[in-house]
């Protein structure tokens, strides 16, 4: 039994590495782009949200949270802008793991 | 959909400026002819390039007007913004992420999100340990504890002593290659038992002797006085050292003339291919033939 699964286990590997041989080299790109906090507002503006007394509106017009811990979102406490659909985090570091997991 | 990389220099050319120059210069890239950035190479078939953008550059994108088109993801690129005071953790996180990938993606098809991010998580402060920012390392611990309670921290410490690649990488190692949903939720038990039941548990590995276990038994049941303990193992070796180091512990015990308790014994087996796990849960309880103090009478 012992042997019948070295010998499979010994074809899989040969067979991944073949595949492996075969298939082109897949590149990914992960920018990221920095930005200071007085181009917070021109940022939020790209992406068609609007800014009222420092405090960032969807499109909707209702108050932007962040998409992890669902803080209400500011000029001052935005962290990240991220692609999902234009999703926006606020400056709390360990909220950029819940994206970043979706890289993996 | 263009890549991200194409999509910004483009919009760069059409402002005249030399996207180049303004990439944060981290390591040299090593694919092409260009500075700025990190790059990985995970195995033959993939490569990982990270590419960070200083504010000046941002700015004159953001000029630009059709700067969202930027923010995209797809399987070949990933382009985001984060703010420059962010940016070393959001590096250091996805630098952390891509070096244990191989890990990561076996565990992502067994464990919850919750679970998954706090991992992503601890692997980040490693880093920063590593780094030798203690100070920062302890901050985020403490937001990890914060937001992900002790279960959290209890993921911290397994990633971080070493013990999920030892208990957890031969199970999932058979699963990329059986991948039956019985051995995912064996996997799934391992790992909820061994977070469950971190606090009092014992690790055993190929080094510790017979005598050492007993000890440790020892000391959790009669000195942090705990109801429970759990001994993980794995290889057939292991297990039967466990096997004979309970049977041990149970022989000293009997021969306690005073504080007599008695021990329930579960073997919880996971075998998994040629991989063979144990996990011993040894509860306490009180002996049933223990003298109870006499009642006071009440003489009146």
């Amino acid at each position: 039994m012992e042997k019948v699964i070295i010998v499979l286990l010994v074809l899989w590997t040969t067979r991944r590495k073949f595949e492996r041989g075969l298939t082109m080299v897949k590149e990914r790109e992960i920018v990221l782009m920095m930005f200071s906090k007085k181009d917070a507002e021109s940022a939020i503006v790209s992406t068609g949200r609007k800014v009222v007394d420092g405090k960032i509106l969807d499109v909707d017009r209702r108050a932007s949270d962040c998409r992890k811990c669902g803080r209400h979102l500011t000029l001052e406490n935005l962290g990240r802008i991220l692609p999902g659909s234009i999703d926006l985090y606020c400056d709390d570091p360990i909220c950029f793991n819940d994206f970043s997991v979706k890289l993996v | 959909m263009p890549l991200v990389r194409e999509l910004i220099k483009g919009l760069a050319v059409k402002l005249g400026i030399n996207i180049e120059g303004h990439l944060v210069n981290y390591e040299p890239r090593k694919d092409l002819k260009q500075s700025g950035g990190i790059h990985f190479k995970q195995g033959k078939g993939s490569i990982t390039n990270i590419v960070v953008l200083d504010s000046e550059g941002t700015r004159e994108l953001l000029k630009s007007g059709d700067f969202a088109e930027a923010i995209q993801m797809s399987s070949s690129g990933v382009g985001g913004m984060t703010r420059e005071d962010l940016v070393g953790y959001d590096l250091l996180a996805l630098v952390a992420q891509e070096e244990g990938r191989e890990l990561l993606q076996r565990l992502q098809k067994i464990i919850s999100h919750d679970d998954f991010v706090a991992l992503s998580i601890a692997m980040t402060i490693r880093k920063y340990e590593i780094h030798s920012q203690g100070a920062k390392a302890l901050e985020l611990r403490n937001r990890l504890r914060k937001r992900f309670k002790e279960r959290g921290n209890r993921i911290y410490v397994f990633y971080v002593s070493g013990l999920l690649e030892e208990f957890m990488g031969p199970p999932l190692a058979w699963i990329e290659f059986s991948g039956t949903i019985t051995d995912r939720m064996k996997a799934l038990e391992l790992w909820n038992a061994c977070l469950d039941h971190m606090d009092y548990a014992i690790y055993v590995n190929k080094l510790m002797t017979e005598e050492e276990i007993v000890q440790g038994l020892r000391q959790r049941f009669r000195i942090d006085d705990v109801p429970v303990v759990l001994l993980f193992g794995r290889t057939t070796p292991i297990i039967e050292k466990i096997d004979y180091s309970v049977k041990e512990f149970m022989n000293l015990e009997s021969e306690h003339q005073v504080d007599v308790f008695q021990y329930a014994v579960v073997r919880k087996e996971y075998s998994m291919g040629d991989h063979d796990s144990l996990v011993c849960i040894v509860t306490r309880g009180a002996a049933e033939d223990t003298k109870s103090l006499p009642e006071e009478v009440d003489e009146s």
